[in-house]
């Protein structure tokens, strides 16, 4: 129902039963905001939203009050501003001061929201003593001294992620966000996706670095750097030098890591391509009624992860494939020793990626000397940005430059792996072209592509008809799987990613602007597809002879872990 | 699982989340404070995540996760035991046993915790030894009492 409500003194018609915050926001009115998190249910925890409503006595926090009718609202009276200024002296007053050594930096909202709000001084002296730092986790780092208590981890966590690695721990002034039993992120159910970074205001939560290690590997002139850049970085990290996204961001990336001082740069799309074939092989020998349970295909480690310590039973049902950019790694190792005529271990191999997983995994190649399949260190995109910065390159003076030719066959739809669906539309095209006249329904109607929760396409050829499907996030994975069981729809294949849309939103991406960026990152992806016009032929598979991967190689192993869960 | 929670747990319907409190305070009684394996072993019977179990019971000072002493001093911190100076009691205490809130001594006989209203502010202020209470309490009392459980 339509309603008429009035704002500073304007009128405004709206939906009655509406957040006030929602209808301020469709009429462009600011209204700060830190503990609101878009799509998911107001916790009310900060209340730095607070607006006067004319015959309250109180305040009302403006993110979970509904419009009533000819409601008259201040937004930015005296008194609103005088109380969210006490709200964020107040917040600050626990915060931990360390903004100049901070990794946030200038994407910190809490700082924004103090130069915003004109707080300029401490006003409340420090009632909390420091917190110890959680350095368990190979992937994230937890602050508790830089936490604003604000719960957007906690339910990213819970709601998005179904992992519920974190939640308020104590009550009170003691109150603070942590895991199970206080052992850390390591021994809790943490998935290491990332999703908590991306939504933290403030520097609590990052990604443990590798920026120091391969600052030191670049200086050493006995080793070859290469870099192995994922589809999603190329797709994203012009946001922050304000490129749009696409091939054209991507060859300036190339040339200014060859002048950080990477001898070679290679995409990871080839990887992606090389076991989307392999994945299409099972397919096309599938039996398709042997089991009920739907294979699962995942290159994501989050997902990996959750499954071998929630739901051991359908490791059974995991692909055993390795992932794109450990085939890659591989590959790329002894292709440039074949080059170089180095030995294996002079030869580092550092991934670009949007994923804070993947640290959990380069760290296991740290200390397992020689694990071939693994990339020596990892950056995410942001790392990659300070690491541009700190080597002083001026991006916008770099000429393009092509990444390194991979055996004569440059990543045609690999790149389509950064996003939720991808690897079932490369996978649907290996399959036509080796199968020319299998009958396929998603590619065309763009079943595949854009923001959506689940993509379903099928796929017939032979005389059987394959139902894929792709799905991110743990929670819509957890519910589309209980549906398909509940309903005993058959899905024979089901690509699972852990971040939301796929790699473009990873843990890794810039702290902010997601929301507004998904569409443009997604559209670099798709864009780069349609430039190399994406066509597979039967034979780009085949390696030279001296770098010959046998289905030993290209197999992994999934083992059930044991968590404080 | 071991045996003695599953028959703890099943005095509970599986999958129920409001028997949560209930089931941590039956672990208590059962052990003096929460074992670490139970949580996971609640987390499952109850199918909520283990973190959950661990914020609710970290929400109340009734829990706890570590053994107590043999004699467990909860000092009041109550506004009433506040009002009659309940501070000096507090402060005495960790002086006579040296030892913080939270810590147990190294003989193992002593442990001090500071928890909310015990709920006699008429006899403030008050600490409970074991779950018996111990009203209108001075310095020169507490020493007596502590000395009476040393020489025991």
């Amino acid at each position: 129902m339509m309603i008429e409500i009035e704002v500073n003194g304007r009128k405004i018609k709206t939906q009655k039963g509406e957040l006030i915050l929602d209808t301020l926001k469709a009429n462009g009115i600011h209204v700060p905001t830190l503990c609101n998190l878009e799509g998911f249910k107001p916790s009310g925890a900060c209340r730095i939203c607070v607006v006067e409503v004319e015959g309250r006595n109180d305040l009302v926090p403006s993110c979970s009050f509904f419009i009533e009718e000819s409601m008259k609202i201040q937004t930015h009276s005296a008194r609103v501003i005088q109380a969210r200024k006490t709200i964020l002296e107040l917040l600050l007053s626990n915060h931990d001061d360390a903004c100049l050594s901070c990794d946030r930096g200038r994407w910190c909202k809490l700082h924004e929201l103090a130069f915003e709000l004109n707080v300029t001084e401490r006003k409340f002296g420090r009632t909390a003593g420091r917190k110890k730092i959680d350095n368990t986790s190979q992937a994230i780092i937890r602050d508790p001294s830089k936490c604003i208590l604000c719960s957007r981890c906690v339910r990213v966590c819970e709601e998005l992620q179904h992992v519920a690695a974190l939640d308020f721990l104590k009550r009170g002034s003691r109150t603070e966000v942590g895991t199970v039993l206080d052992k850390g992120l390591n021994y809790s159910s943490c998935i290491s996706c990332g999703q908590c970074i991306q939504v933290c205001p403030t520097g609590a939560l990052k990604e443990k670095s590798h920026l120091d290690q391969v600052g030191a590997l670049l200086q050493n002139k006995d080793k070859v750097p290469v870099a192995m850049i994922d589809p999603a970085v190329f797709a994203t990290l012009g946001e922050f030098f304000g490129y749009k996204a696409g091939p054209e961001f991507s060859s300036i990336l190339i040339n200014a890591l060859k002048r950080i001082g990477f001898q070679k740069v290679y995409g990871t799309g080839w990887g992606a391509e090389y076991q989307a074939g392999r994945l299409a092989g099972i397919l096309i020998d599938k039996n398709p009624d042997e089991n009920d349970t739907p294979l699962i295909f995942s290159e994501c480690p989050s997902v990996v992860r959750y499954i071998s310590q929630s739901r051991p039973a359908l490791l059974s049902r995991l692909v055993p494939l390795k992932p794109a950019n450990q085939i890659m790694a591989h590959l790329l190792r002894e292709l440039t020793c074949n080059q170089t005529g180095k030995s294996k271990s002079d030869v580092s191999i550092v991934y670009l990626t949007s994923c804070t997983a993947s640290k959990n995994e380069t760290t296991a190649a740290m200390r397992i000397k020689g694990s071939g399949f693994l990339p020596d260190f990892s950056l995410t995109t942001r790392e990659v940005y300070r690491l541009i910065r700190l080597y002083g390159i001026d991006v916008e003076s770099l000429n393009p430059e092509f990444q390194e030719d991979f055996f004569g066959v440059g990543a045609k739809s690999g790149q389509l792996g950064a996003i939720s669906g991808g690897n079932i539309e490369m996978l649907t095209r290996i399959i036509q072209a080796r199968i020319p006249e299998a009958n396929l329904s998603g590619e065309k109607a763009g079943k595949l592509r854009g923001i959506k929760d689940v993509k379903e396409t099928t796929c017939e050829f032979n005389g059987k008809k394959l139902t894929l499907a792709s799905i991110s996030s743990i929670t819509q994975f957890e519910n589309y799987y209980k549906e398909i069981r509940s309903k005993h729809r058959k899905v024979d294949l089901l690509e699972v990613m852990a971040c939301q849309h796929g790699c473009i939103n990873g843990g890794g991406q810039p702290c902010r602007g997601a929301e507004r960026n998904l569409r443009n990152r997604m559209k670099g992806v798709l864009e780069w597809d349609d430039r190399f016009s994406g066509i597979m032929t039967k034979d780009h598979l085949d390696l030279p002879s001296d770098l010959i991967l046998n289905d030993e190689d290209c197999q992994a192993v999934f083992s059930p872990r044991q968590i404080t869960k | 699982m071991s045996t003695e929670f599953v028959d703890l747990l099943k005095k509970f319907p599986a999958g129920r989340r409001e028997n949560l409190i209930p089931i941590l305070q039956e672990f208590q009684d059962l052990h003096g404070f929460i074992p670490e394996p139970a949580v996971a072993a609640i987390a499952e019977y109850l199918e909520i995540p283990a973190v959950k179990i661990y914020s609710v019971a970290t929400f109340y000072n009734e829990f706890r996760f570590n053994a107590g002493g043999r004699y467990h001093f909860q000092v009041c911190q109550g506004i009433g035991c506040q009002v009659d100076s309940s501070e000096r009691i507090r402060s005495e205490l960790g002086r006579l046993l040296e030892i913080e809130p939270g810590e147990i001594t190294g003989d193992g006989w002593f442990s001090l915790e500071w928890v909310p209203c015990l709920g006699v502010c008429q006899e403030a202020p008050v600490l409970s030894v074991n779950g018996e209470l111990y009203a209108k309490m001075t310095p020169v009392r507490l020493k007596e009492l502590v000395d009476k459980f040393r020489n025991r």
